[in-house]
């Protein structure tokens, strides 16, 4: 069917919501600090697909966001850049302090 | 690009197949794997099939800057981070089944409401006829550039209240971003520095630890204590209480 | 005369200010070491009040008075009544014989008055002639005839006897210019009246605190301040004792341990009892050092308090306390002359009762003293109650509380006022009606309703009202109100003045400090009652005089026999102070103003100084008991040979007719006063005034001698004692000063005529009663004019027998008690053969008894009833009540309190805690399980949004 078919914007939303959906497993997962960043960046780019399948003119000349959609998504592309650096500073605070990257050390919170 | 067109009708569809597939695959790939540098590998893989889509969905601009940003930046620091907290030997951090189950149905459900949200509108779903023509027409970097100044080259010929006023730009939200990253990568520099603590932290953390254990279980007592010495209070200051009435 | 006010203001007010930096920097200064600071500081009050008291006198004398000087007008006052003393001489020894020289007046007169005759004039009259006096009737006759004919001829009224009216015309026109110097025969001292502050109006009722200055004020003021002076001066050292440190008497002989502070006290009581153990006891104490000075503080030992462990009371010395009352007492009385309205005298009045009961329950701890204090207050409370009444009833009839109006309406319209034709009254002299306003406030509905009936006016029916009751009873409408109000008035005077009925208290008050009987039991206080009569004198009419006569005259027996037998030295004062009140007040009551009044003066220095000197004899020999004194005159001459004086002066003696002590002038002008009054009143009905007065003369030089004798003279009756005796400088002082007051204070002044205290009081004799015989309305009292008295005729035998009884007094106390017991007089013989007289005075009447039958058992035995009912029936409903809701209250507690509220308040508890330990959980800090609650969430929503929201539906709102 999708070889035969066009692809609609659907098709590249349940690309993004299956990237969306990785990543949020991901994060819920992984022990790893690093793994959890991981997990942010797919869900990052999971959102940023949609964005930019709602933007885009060659899918949907009709209704599409145009520039809007593409804007956005290269905000969220640097604000995920911004996240990165700083969760990764965090990252490094963390690995110093508790001397390992397990989330499952970092309990504090605990009520 | 003409050239494919021309030459294969089914580009399109084929290309998204193989990049959707790439990107989904190594997404699986980083979730499922154990090792944070083959973490990193995959989802280097997976975000440039991601740009791989843009560039298909036609923001070229966009893909350039997922390659760039995502691929040649954020992916370095990434591994910089790997780096720097490595372990001996990279040591596996198990996670437990329950877990996964726990994360699988939950990841699931999510993604069932989200493939129905995505089927589900028949705007979407539906195809439109892709006119070559456009697809060929848009060159976006010019045009992204100018929005972020404010100005909408796009919608020049459209009307609107937004457009006539010259609010539909997104300068500010340009300026609020690149400050935004101004303090970010301050405040990054700032908690990544090197500190002296080679030895100190150990017990300090352990330190820490044990502090906060103590806290936790003697404000648990605690509480217990007053509940029990509350209710020993009422009975014996209360004059009316019949058990007092001797 | 008008600054006199803001002098005796600042007067009145200094022993204020006195009190209020005794009372609240008392222990200020104490602290500082400043022992005595408190009695200088009233004493240079009282003696700044003193001061500015004599200069106001001085102020008084020479102000103008219609042109001439105060001083002038006093000598002027002086010899026209000389003149007219030697015109009353002259009437009493040619009356009869210029008798029907006039007979045109004779019959003008009888024309004039024939309607008026009346069958019981003749019944009366012949009871006058049938007594003594028939000679005086016709003087006095003149004298009211030769003031009213001119003015009053036409309404005047005569229904006395042909021969005594004709005498009366005859010289009425003989003496016409003379008569013109107005009623009391002479110049005419206008009091000073106002107003200080006017507190608030309320209708007809004006509160202010005002003013009433006449002689009598300043006369007042010089005495009590002067008197008062000597005594803080006398007291700062009489109450050492009460010193709150006892380093200044570090240096007097030890023997005399009751001065000390019980630092020394106690081992010198114990080196004396047992003194083998002197030394033992020596060194004990000096081990305990540390404990004498912590009761530093506790200097004072009360001997006669003993406490529940047996000790005596050890207590803070109160000396600055008892200068702070002594002079807040000062302050009220002396407010209280000054007073210029009725209500302002009862604040004052009541004011000097308070302070009265503080002195005497001064040493609180002793009950006899606290007894005391609270009998003095009872006593005065139940006349003060009375007087209430009189008050009451005087500002209905009067709607007025000022004296100045008060007594202007007694002289315009008032009860002793002249002839009032329409009364028909046929006594000679000087008639009474009421001021209309007694009858028309009380009984107006009555006159109104008379009037409406027979078609006249209200005044014209009041009169009518007025002629017929005087048919039936002499008395016109609202009389009785008068002799009410009159007598409410005295019900006061004879709470504060001890007199009959009340005056129980003034011997028990002696349990107060000696300084305190001698200031405010002997010479001020007690006599703020008579002092009122004196002021109230105008209200006064004769029936209310007559009884404060006859209350007088029982008072004064009762006082004086007491006092033979009282063996207690301050006991002895006491009832002698009933005595005299008694003289002062039956004085009054027979028309001695002046009389009564000056005996109030000449009492107050000879009975202060008697008081101070018991005080030095109590003080020299500590016992209150004569009978363990005796032979002190040797130890302690001064304050003997003062004491001899002063009882001299209190016996009224002196050379007949040349010169004498101050008790001679006044007690001689009493008892010529009742001499008089029992020759106007027949001596049946009026004799017994002078006879009981003249005898109980005689009882008064018989106790005061016995008791000099029995203190002074003789072998000392308790050697010990005597051998410690001696005087203090500081307390002799004021003896001596004293003593010359009491021999010379009533003298004549050869330099200033007529500035005699004799004359300053007759200056300020009440206008609407000087110089007139006063006739009741409602019976056949007269009170005869007060210069009666004076003539030669009843002068002369009275002087006579008053010196008389004097001396035999005298004679038989000194038989009695100065000579050897063998000799002649044994005073227990006497006692034996007296036995029952004797017991009978020893319990002072069985007054206290008699008063403790009909009042305080009745009282008891009610209480004790009440107090039953109260115990069986109200307790019991009570008791009931209160366990039926004991009962409820449980039952309420289980149910609503302890299960409804409790139980939901307790469960909401556990429910949050419970809530709080469950979402507890939730948190546990792990980052992934966050993330998959925030995965869940977008799911929620998700759905939400997707199946369950409808934005149609959500529009269409």
């Amino acid at each position: 069917m999708l070889l035969i078919g066009t692809v609609s914007v659907s098709w590249y939303l349940a690309v993004g919501a299956v990237l969306f959906v990785l990543g949020a497993v991901c994060m819920a997962t992984k022990r790893n600090l690093l793994g959890v960043l991981m997990g942010v960046e797919l869900v990052l780019n999971g959102a940023n697909m949609n964005f930019i399948a709602f933007g885009s003119k060659v899918l949907r000349p009709e209704g599409s966001l145009g520039l809007d959609g593409q804007l956005i998504a290269l905000f969220v592309i640097v604000l995920a850049a911004a996240e990165a650096a700083v969760a990764l500073a965090i990252a490094l605070n963390f690995y110093n302090n508790h001397n390992t990257v397990d989330v499952d050390r970092a309990n504090e919170l605990n009520g | 690009m003409d050239l494919i067109a021309v030459a294969w009708p089914y580009w399109h569809q084929f290309f998204f197949i193989i990049f959707a597939a790439t990107a989904v695959g190594f997404g699986f790939g980083v979730l499922l794997s154990k090792n944070v540098v083959r973490m990193a590998f995959y989802l280097v893989l997976s975000l440039g099939s991601t740009a791989g889509l843009f560039f298909l969905a036609g923001a070229e601009f966009v893909g350039a800057m997922q390659l760039m940003i995502y691929v040649g930046g954020t992916l370095v620091l990434l591994i910089f981070g790997v780096m720097l907290t490595a372990q001996k030997d990279f040591i596996n951090m198990d996670t437990h089944t329950q877990d996964w189950i726990l994360a699988t149905i939950v990841g699931g459900s999510l993604l069932m409401v989200l493939l129905f949200a995505a089927f589900g509108a028949d705007d979407w779903s539906t195809p439109q006829d892709i006119n070559d023509a456009q697809v060929e027409a848009t060159k976006e970097a010019t045009p992204l550039g100018l929005a972020l100044t404010g100005i909408r080259v796009d919608k020049l010929g459209d009307s609107g209240d937004a457009v006539d006023d010259g609010k539909s730009g997104y300068l500010m939200p340009f300026i609020i971003v690149s400050i935004h990253l101004l303090v970010v990568l301050i405040g990054a520099a700032y908690m990544a520095r090197t500190k002296k603590l080679s030895h100190a932290t150990d017990d300090k953390s352990s330190r820490a630890k044990l502090m906060l254990f103590k806290m936790e279980h003697e404000s648990e007592q605690l509480e217990e204590e007053t509940y029990v010495v509350t209710h020993r209070g009422k009975s014996a200051l209360n004059p009316l209480d019949p058990q007092n009435e001797n | 005369m008008n600054n006199l006010h803001i002098l005796l203001g600042v007067a009145v007010l200094l022993p204020l200010s006195a009190f209020f930096i005794n009372l609240f920097l008392g222990h200020m200064l104490r602290r500082n070491g400043q022992s005595k600071i408190a009695a200088n500081i009233s004493l240079a009050a009282i003696a700044g009040a003193a001061l500015l008291s004599f200069v106001s006198l001085f102020v008084w004398l020479t102000a103008d008075n219609d042109g001439k000087s105060n001083r002038e007008q006093l000598g002027i006052l002086k010899s026209a009544n000389a003149e007219h003393l030697d015109h009353l001489e002259a009437h009493a020894s040619g009356g009869h014989g210029e008798h029907g020289a006039h007979d045109t007046h004779e019959e003008d007169d009888a024309n004039r008055s024939e309607h008026e005759d009346s069958e019981e004039s003749s019944g009366e009259h012949d009871q006058q002639e049938a007594s003594v006096t028939k000679l005086n009737s016709e003087v006095f006759t003149a004298l009211v005839e030769e003031e009213h004919a001119p003015e009053n001829a036409e309404t005047h009224s005569e229904r006395h006897d042909d021969h005594v009216h004709e005498a009366g015309h005859d010289h009425a026109h003989d003496s016409e210019t003379h008569a013109a110097a107005g009623h009391s025969h002479g110049p005419s001292f206008k009091a000073s009246h106002g107003e200080y502050y006017t507190l608030g109006t309320f209708g007809d009722l004006t509160l202010s605190i005002g003013y009433y200055i006449d002689s009598l004020t300043i006369a007042m003021f010089c005495m009590v301040t002067f008197i008062a002076t000597l005594i803080h001066w006398y007291a700062s050292k009489y109450m050492d004792d009460e010193l709150p440190e006892s380093k200044r008497d570090h240096h007097v002989d030890p023997e005399h341990h009751r001065f000390l502070g019980n630092f020394y006290h106690k081992w010198l009581t114990g080196a004396s009892d047992d003194a083998g153990d002197d030394h033992h006891d020596d060194h004990a104490h000096a081990g305990h050092g540390d404990e004498d000075v912590s009761e530093e503080d506790y200097q004072f030992v009360d001997h006669e308090v003993i406490m529940p462990d047996g000790s005596h009371c050890h207590r803070q010395g109160r000396y600055p306390r008892f200068f702070q009352a002594l002079s807040l007492f000062c302050f009220s009385m002396l407010g209280l002359v000054l007073a210029g309205n009725i209500a302002m005298t009862f604040v004052f009045w009541e004011l000097v009762g308070i302070c009265s009961f503080f002195l005497i329950g001064f040493y609180v701890e002793r009950k006899s003293a606290s007894t005391a204090a609270n009998k003095a207050f009872i006593a005065n409370r139940v006349g003060d109650f009375g007087m209430i009444i009189g008050l009451m009833i005087f500002w209905t009839g009067f709607g007025t509380f000022n004296y100045d109006e008060l007594f202007s309406q007694m002289g315009e319209a008032g009860t002793h006022t002249e002839v009032v034709a329409s009364y028909g009254h046929t006594h000679p002299g000087v008639e009474t009606s009421i001021p209309s306003g007694f009858a028309t406030e009380f009984y107006a509905d009555e006159i109104h309703t008379y009037a409406k009936e027979n078609g006249i006016s209200d005044d014209e029916a009041l009169n009518q009202i007025n002629a017929a009751r005087a048919e039936e009873d002499k008395s016109p409408l609202g009389y009785w109100l008068m002799i009410v109000g009159g007598l409410g008035i005295f019900c006061g005077c004879v709470g504060k003045s001890a007199q009959f009925p009340l005056h129980i208290w003034l011997p028990d008050a002696m349990e107060g400090p000696t300084p305190v009987s001698a200031l405010v039991h002997s010479a001020t206080m007690v006599a703020a009652g008579v002092f009122l009569v004196g002021r109230f004198f105008p209200m006064l009419v004769p029936e209310a005089l007559f009884v404060i006569a006859i209350i007088g005259t029982i008072t004064l027996f009762i006082g004086a026999t007491i006092a033979i037998v009282a063996t207690d030295i301050k006991k002895v004062l006491a009832y002698s102070t009933i005595s005299q009140l008694g003289y002062m007040i039956m004085a009054l009551g027979v028309g001695g103003w002046v009389a009564g009044l000056m005996h109030l003066f000449t009492h107050a220095f000879f009975k202060s100084l008697l008081f101070m000197g018991s005080g030095s004899v109590i003080h020299a020999v500590h016992t209150n008991e004569m009978t363990e004194m005796g032979g002190l005159r040797k130890k302690i001459p001064i304050t003997a040979w003062t004491m001899f004086i002063a009882c001299l002066a209190i016996a009224g003696a002196g050379i007949p007719f040349v010169i004498g002590t101050s008790g001679y002038y006044s007690k001689d002008a009493i008892l010529e006063q009742a001499f008089s009054w029992g020759d106007h009143n027949g001596w049946a009905f009026g004799g017994p005034f002078f006879w009981i007065a003249l005898g109980s003369a005689a009882i008064t030089a018989f106790y005061m001698f016995r008791m000099w004798f029995m203190t002074f003279v003789g072998k000392p009756r308790d050697e010990e004692r005597f051998s410690h005796a001696h005087e203090y400088p500081r307390m002799v002082h004021p003896l001596l000063i004293l003593s010359i007051m009491a021999i010379g204070v009533a003298w004549t002044n050869p330099l200033s005529p007529g500035t005699e205290l004799g004359y300053m009081l007759e200056a300020a004799r009440p206008e609407a009663v000087a110089g007139q015989t006063l006739a009741g309305l409602g019976s056949d009292i007269q009170v005869p004019d007060e210069h009666l008295s004076h003539m030669s005729r009843v002068k002369f035998p009275v002087t006579l027998l008053a010196t008389l009884s004097g001396i035999i007094g005298i004679t038989l106390a000194f038989l009695m008690y100065a000579t050897p017991p063998s000799k002649y007089l044994k005073a227990s013989e006497v006692k034996e053969q007296f036995s029952g007289i004797h017991s009978f005075l020893r319990n002072k009447w069985w007054f206290d008894e008699l008063y403790d039958f009909l009042f305080v058992k009745p009282s008891k035995v009610i209480g004790a009833f009440v107090s039953a009912i109260d115990k069986n029936i109200f307790d019991t409903i009570l008791h009931f009540s209160a366990r039926a809701t004991k009962r409820v209250a449980n039952v309420w507690t289980k149910v609503a309190d302890g299960f409804v509220i409790d139980g939901f308040v307790d469960w909401l508890g556990r429910s949050v805690y419970r809530v709080g330990t469950s979402l507890r959980r939730i948190q546990t800090g792990n980052l992934r399980q966050y993330v998959l609650f925030i995965v869940i969430g977008a799911v929620a929503i998700f759905v939400f949004v997707s199946f369950m929201w409808d934005p149609a539906a959500a529009n269409t709102k």
